[in-house]
């Protein structure tokens, strides 16, 4: 499999979940990913990008950067916004016992249960970068 | 085009049947959320769902399960889940919930659970 680095831009809007997904997961199987690596590289990548246009209070068509760098052993995808600081790596991801019954606030414990690594830094220019490297399968 | 079609009916005094098509994400939940909401309103705690053509759940869609089987659970109701794919069946796994879900073949083993429980919980009560 030849390493390939790909560029989304999309704007701050849920109606772009769906082709984000289907981009994503054409892209990959096109590079021969595994079913089970695709998985979790498009729910990592759908519930992040969900978690940005939720807390990071961009205007409604503001920019969301995805960059995806695919290689045989691995899979990095940042996600890049200009939003308020989020940092999802300092937030608990566990689920409580209570969790019957609640409906929101999962997406952040799955994003850690599929990925090897989660990473958030700030760029000097305001952008928040969430890195998430997931081991191909 | 929100990706997510839902046929929904009333079977019988309690029951509501189910059928989802198409992906459940953060865009879209709502509309489910809203589905189960009218049925609570009308006192509808017992639900058989057919999700076998639903092809991505995202935790917002999820959510929606996790949070409905709650209010149908304290009401003496419950959610029978019919044919989730693998890839559905991978995210409620992943989030720890697969095991509060009954889940079954097709829609006739879904209401005949839900018509069982139901003696169960009226036998509870005598």
């Amino acid at each position: 499999m030849q390493a390939t680095q790909e560029k989304i831009s999309i704007t701050a809007d849920r109606a772009v979940l769906a082709e984000i997904r289907s981009r994503i997961r054409t892209l990959c199987e096109r590079l021969d990913v595994r079913p089970s690596t695709v998985r979790r590289v498009v729910l990592a990548t759908d519930e992040a990008v969900a978690n940005v246009i939720e807390h990071s209070r961009l205007a409604e068509g503001e920019p969301i950067e995805i960059r995806l760098d695919i290689r045989p052993e691995e899979i990095v995808i940042e996600v890049r916004d200009s939003g308020v600081v989020f940092d999802p790596t300092a937030r608990k991801s566990t689920l409580s016992n209570g969790a019957l019954g609640r409906k929101r606030g999962f997406g952040l414990h799955l994003i850690h249960l599929v990925t090897d690594e989660l990473g958030y830094s700030r760029t000097d220019d305001g952008v928040n970068v969430l890195t998430i490297r997931i081991e191909a399968q | 085009m929100s990706g997510l079609k839902i046929i929904s009916e009333e079977l019988n005094a309690g029951v509501a049947y189910f059928e989802l098509q198409g992906y459940l994400d953060a865009h879209n939940f709502e509309r489910l959320e809203g589905v189960f909401e009218k049925y609570f309103v009308d006192g509808v705690y017992r639900f058989a769902v057919d999700i076998r053509r639903v092809e991505y759940v995202s935790s917002a869609g999820a959510g929606v399960f996790i949070g409905a089987v709650g209010t149908c659970q304290d009401n003496g109701g419950n959610i029978v889940l019919v044919q989730p794919s693998q890839e559905v069946k991978e995210i409620f796994e992943l989030l720890g919930v697969y095991q509060i879900f009954p889940v079954v073949p097709n829609k006739a083993r879904a209401l005949e659970f839900l018509a069982n429980e139901s003696s169960r919980n009226l036998q509870g009560e005598l």
